[in-house]
């Protein structure tokens, strides 16, 4: 029976790296292209025109880098620990990645539609934390170390917070499945979880930003005091890797704020009147669907970008204080109000 | 088929790593060997259908417990020799522990008799449907509300007990002040001064 | 059920919770840490008040059934321990004006109710865990020394292996009778079957931990040393009783039967002999302490023999006896320059000319300890080992006596110090460097220890029939 049964389940498990790749794939484009606006943006927001040389109106840039990057030397320190410098930037991508499998993009358009859906993602972010800690100590460096520490007890802090927040998402919804959890958000905009659930969504926003170690919370990196942090040592594809893994930790983190907050890949338009839907464009656009997601999640992305022209860099401790004493107050104070909420049955979200 | 497969797999990884957890000789390769045990230990209780349990084992042991074991492990930079000093001495008294324990596990696991597959059946598969979480949640808040309760009260304790072994107040340890420094006006710090400019012979 | 019988039920439980969230508000919210003392005071005498009040109504009832039950003998209970804190804390104002030392106390207090009332291995672990985890941390407050960290964590690590220890045994427990109640014990004492008997012996051998039987006793001695005067007192009088308690609850009513008779006699006999043996050598009072508390420990575990329905007024009789004499020693040594000088015995030389009051109380606690007729010490030995006769186990008996004979000399000795003529000047002026007289607080607390001690003395019977059982 042995290899036939294994052969068996072969057509199911191709079915499943096929759908692995096409979640991917956009998604390693999109941050390629993710990289590319933040430069852009930023420059605009600095009166600058941002990269512009390579290509159309600098189009090709992301490609350019990622082939220059391809074709530098990996250099290993000497005194390195082998084995754990070059694990470490797996360990960053690969959570990254993995948290996609429950992410829903449209109706029943998801790799994985587990009950324990927000669990698994908050277990995923927390395991990322080991990517840049390894980093840190394997490189055998000082600056490489204090940016390796600051950035676990960071992410450390904030995930009580980002966890707390996610409590309510799922005391609100009813259900730890991020597709019923889009699904109890319906009703148009005002129906979304971002209005009841207000206090967590800027507590889990902001804890995402401190999550992904991005500006104003990139102590660990912090350019003008540890050189580039936990990843000085880096270079080639090394260097790529972890590049690759904030900013898809960044779109991660940007989908999910939209999954849980902004309902998802429902459409603001809800209730509209079944002879507006039917109308060949207008309809599809205005209905629910994938494009309602990318585009909630690109305007959050906006937002991680412009917080980054935006604000100085946190002191540390001004970090944990933010954290432990801000944050995670507001949310468990939230959760208690949310409780009470849903003892009285607030309409609409709580019916 | 394959779920047999994954366990093996898994059993075979989590003991490998069990083993390297203490005979490793860096420290920081130990702590990270455990990580991978949990890992997968938190995987073969995913092919239990514990996939509640499985996660929380991810998220606090290895995303956090494990986070500030490696943080203090790291940073205390232990030397491997003075710990493998009295690995000879102790060593009949490990072994026959460890004898002990494989007694007991064989009687458990080896005993038809008492915990064999007659004793104990295999339970059912549950469907798709079934979700783990909820049962939990339902046994937890209904049946066993009282012990989670105290539960809760023994964490409250030890963040006293962890807040009373290291807050101690040195006198000469200089800290600041975020209130005062922002409750700061212009006043206190800059005094504008009016002086004539002086005029070049 | 209705809410009001359940908070009936948990009133001591309820009243030291609130006095927990209240220490810890206070000391968030005032100042100079005024208030803890009068706080945890009030909290932990209105809890005993209250325990002792439905112990005298008879009441009974299972809040949390299968979890937590209370009858008028946990009640009875309850107050013994409660009771018995409340010298403690007296103690402990001097030493400890605030911070943390009172909302740990009384939550260590919350897990000795639980472990009391508990009806299933969860509750009575999650209880001993609450017993237990801050008196590690009250041992490193003591005056953080480099010892009392060596001591904390020689604890710290020795009771962690004894809590899993007791998690392996009830996992085979439960794994044969499927089920977590602790009835699973006391019918497992009497099963042939191999695994239960092994949960049975990890199970007692974690508590043996807990208590300080030999050959699991060698942290005790540097924890007691190692702690301040008030927390030794809690470690000795009440968490030990908290330990003894948990045990009651376990063995219920059922006899201790052929194998597990002979571990049940042995170690506390050895206990007894090696207890009493090593305290001779002892010239630190804690450490004599501990060692007697060593001893006291395989006294205690004695009564097990007996049989149940005996068992239960044995052992909180012992405990309370036991418990009273030792924080009336502990309250009536005379304060000192500094907390290792107060420690030494012969410091104690000459005592009655200098403070005859605090003499004489040691002096009552010695004899009490030692077990001599008029003082309760006596009536709770006597308790113990008439059962232990009675059971029918004349041998055992016997050979315990002969070992509590073994702990007449240091006590006697103790004694001897306080009694014996004045030493030399020069000597007499270095023993009494930094002495004053007990505190006025410290006075109201061996007041506090010897009235009950009194009581317990001339009217025993009348005692253990309010104790129940």
């Amino acid at each position: 029976m042995g290899a036939q049964g294994m052969l068996e389940g072969l057509p199911e498990v191709l079915v499943i790296l096929a759908k692995i790749f096409a979640i991917t794939l956009p998604l390693l484009g999109v941050v390629a292209y993710l990289t590319f606006a933040e430069r852009k943006i930023i420059g605009y927001m600095q009166v600058r025109l941002g990269p512009n040389r390579v290509g159309p109106r600098g189009w090709l840039q992301p490609i350019a880098d990622a082939l220059k990057l391809l074709t530098k030397e990996i250099i290993l320190p000497s005194a390195s620990s082998r084995f754990l410098f070059l694990l470490a930037p797996v360990l960053a991508i690969a959570p990254a990645l993995a948290a996609w499998a429950v992410v829903p993009f449209a109706d029943g358009m998801v790799l994985a539609s587990v009950d324990a859906g927000v669990l698994y993602v908050l277990a995923m972010s927390s395991v990322g934390v080991y990517g840049v800690i390894l980093a840190g100590w394997a490189a055998n460096s000082r600056y490489a170390f204090l940016g390796a520490m600051r950035s676990a007890a960071q992410m450390i802090s904030y995930e009580i917070a980002m966890g707390f927040a996610l409590v309510g998402v799922l005391m609100a919804a009813g259900s730890l499945n991020l597709e019923k959890i889009v699904l109890a958000q319906q009703g148009g905009v005002l129906s979304w979880f971002w209005l009841p659930l207000a206090p967590l969504f800027v507590v889990y926003f902001v804890a995402g930003v401190a999550e992904t170690n991005r500006a104003p919370f990139d102590v660990a990196e912090g350019e003008s005091e540890l050189v580039a942090g936990f990843h000085v040592e880096y270079s080639g594809m090394g260097f790529a890797v972890f590049f690759l893994a904030e900013y898809a930790n960044m779109v991660l983190i940007a989908a999910l704020t939209a999954v849980m907050f902004l309902g998802g890949w429902l459409s603001p338009f809800e209730g509209l009147p079944a002879e507006v839907l039917g109308v060949p464009v207008l309809g599809p656009v205005l209905g629910p669907g994938l494009h309602w997601l990318a585009a909630k999640t690109s305007l959050l992305l906006l937002l991680f970008l412009w917080l980054r022209a935006t604000f100085p860099r946190y002191r540390y401790d001004q970090i944990m204080r933010l954290g432990w004493k801000v944050f995670i107050p507001v949310s468990l104070l939230w959760i208690v109000v949310l409780g009470l909420a849903i003892t009285t049955r607030v309409a609409p979200w709580l019916d | 088929m394959t779920p047999v497969v994954l366990f093996y797999l898994f059993a075979g990884i989590l003991v490998f790593a069990g083993l390297m957890v203490v005979t490793v000789r860096n420290p920081v390769h130990a702590a990270l060997f455990l990580v991978l045990a949990f890992f997968t230990s938190a995987a073969v209780w995913m092919l239990l259908e514990a996939e509640f349990l499985s996660l929380a084992l991810v998220l606090v042991y290895v995303g956090a417990v494990m986070v500030l074991f490696l943080f203090v492990v790291m940073m205390l930079d232990v030397q491997g020799a003075p710990l493998r000093q009295g690995f000879i001495r102790y060593l009949p008294v490990g072994a026959l522990v460890a004898g002990v324990a494989a007694l007991e596990l064989y009687l458990v696991v080896g005993s038809d008799r008492l915990f064999g597959s007659q004793a104990f059946p295999l339970p059912q598969r549950a469907g798709a449907a079934y979700s783990n979480t909820q049962e939990i949640g339902a046994v937890l808040y209904t049946k066993y509300v009282y012990p989670f309760e105290i539960a809760a009260v023994i964490l409250l304790v030890a963040i006293v007990a962890a807040i009373a072994l290291s807050l101690r107040r040195r006198g000469d340890a200089r800290s600041q002040r975020p209130g005062d420094q922002v409750r700061v006006r212009r006043e206190d710090r800059v005094r504008l001064v009016a002086m004539p400019a002086e005029k070049g012979e | 059920m209705s809410a009001e019988t359940v908070l009936t039920a948990l009133l001591p439980e309820v009243l030291l919770l609130a006095g927990l969230l209240l220490l810890i508000g206070l000391e968030i919210a005032v100042p100079r840490h005024r208030g803890a003392f009068a706080v945890s005071l009030l909290a932990v005498a209105a809890a005993a008040a209250a325990a002792a009040w439905l112990s005298a109504g008879g009441s009974s009832a299972a809040p949390f059934p299968g979890h937590y039950s209370v009858g008028p003998d946990t009640f009875a209970a309850k107050a013994v321990v409660l009771a018995l804190a409340v010298p403690v804390l007296l103690l402990a104002r001097g030493e400890f004006p605030g911070g943390p030392f009172y909302p740990l106390l009384v939550s260590s207090l919350l897990g000795v109710c639980l472990v009391v009332s508990a009806d299933s291995f969860l509750t009575l672990f999650l209880g001993v865990e609450l017993m237990s985890i801050p008196v590690y941390v009250l041992v490193v407050l003591a005056f953080q020394r480099e010892e009392s960290a060596e001591a904390a964590l020689k604890y710290l690590v020795l009771s962690g292996t004894a809590s899993a220890t007791f998690l392996l045994g009830v996992s085979l427990l439960y794994g044969g009778s499927g089920s977590l109640a602790l009835s699973a014990f006391s019918t497992a004492l009497g099963s042939r079957d191999v695994l239960a008997t092994a949960g049975v012996v990890l199970v007692l051998s974690a508590f043996f931990l807990k208590a300080a039987v030999v050959p699991f006793h060698t942290w005790a001695p540097d924890a007691y040393e190692a702690a301040s005067v008030p927390v030794t007192a809690y470690m000795a009088a009440v968490v030990k009783a908290g330990v003894l308690f948990a045990v009651l609850r376990l063995f219920a009513l059922a006899p201790a039967e052929r194998p597990l008779v002979d571990l049940l006699a042995l170690l506390p006999l050895a206990s007894m002999v090696w207890g009493n043996l090593a305290a001779m050598r002892q010239d630190g009072l804690r450490r004599l302490i501990a060692y007697s508390s060593i001893a006291h420990a395989g006294y205690l575990f004695y009564a097990f023999l007996g049989d149940g329905p005996g068992r239960f007024q044995a052992v909180t009789f012992y405990l309370l006896a036991y418990g009273l004499m030792n924080v009336l020693v502990l309250a009536a040594l005379p304060p000192a320059g500094d907390d290792v000088a107060r420690d030494r015995l012969e410091r104690l030389k000459g005592l009655f000319q200098r403070q005859p009051y605090a003499a004489w109380m040691i002096a009552v606690a010695m004899l009490s300890l030692a077990g001599i007729p008029p003082f309760p010490g006596f009536v709770a030995k006597f308790l113990v080992f008439k059962n232990v006769v009675a059971a029918g186990y004349p041998v055992y008996a016997v050979l315990g006596l002969v070992g509590s004979y073994l702990g007449l000399y240091f006590y006697l000795r103790v004694i001897q110090y306080l009694f014996m003529a004045p030493p030399p000047p020069a000597e007499e002026a270095s023993a009494a460097e930094g002495e004053g007289a007990p505190s006025r607080l410290a006075l109201a607390a061996t007041v506090l220890c010897l009235l009950p001690a009194i009581l317990i003395a001339l009217f025993p019977g009348w005692v253990i029939d309010r104790l129940g059982g």
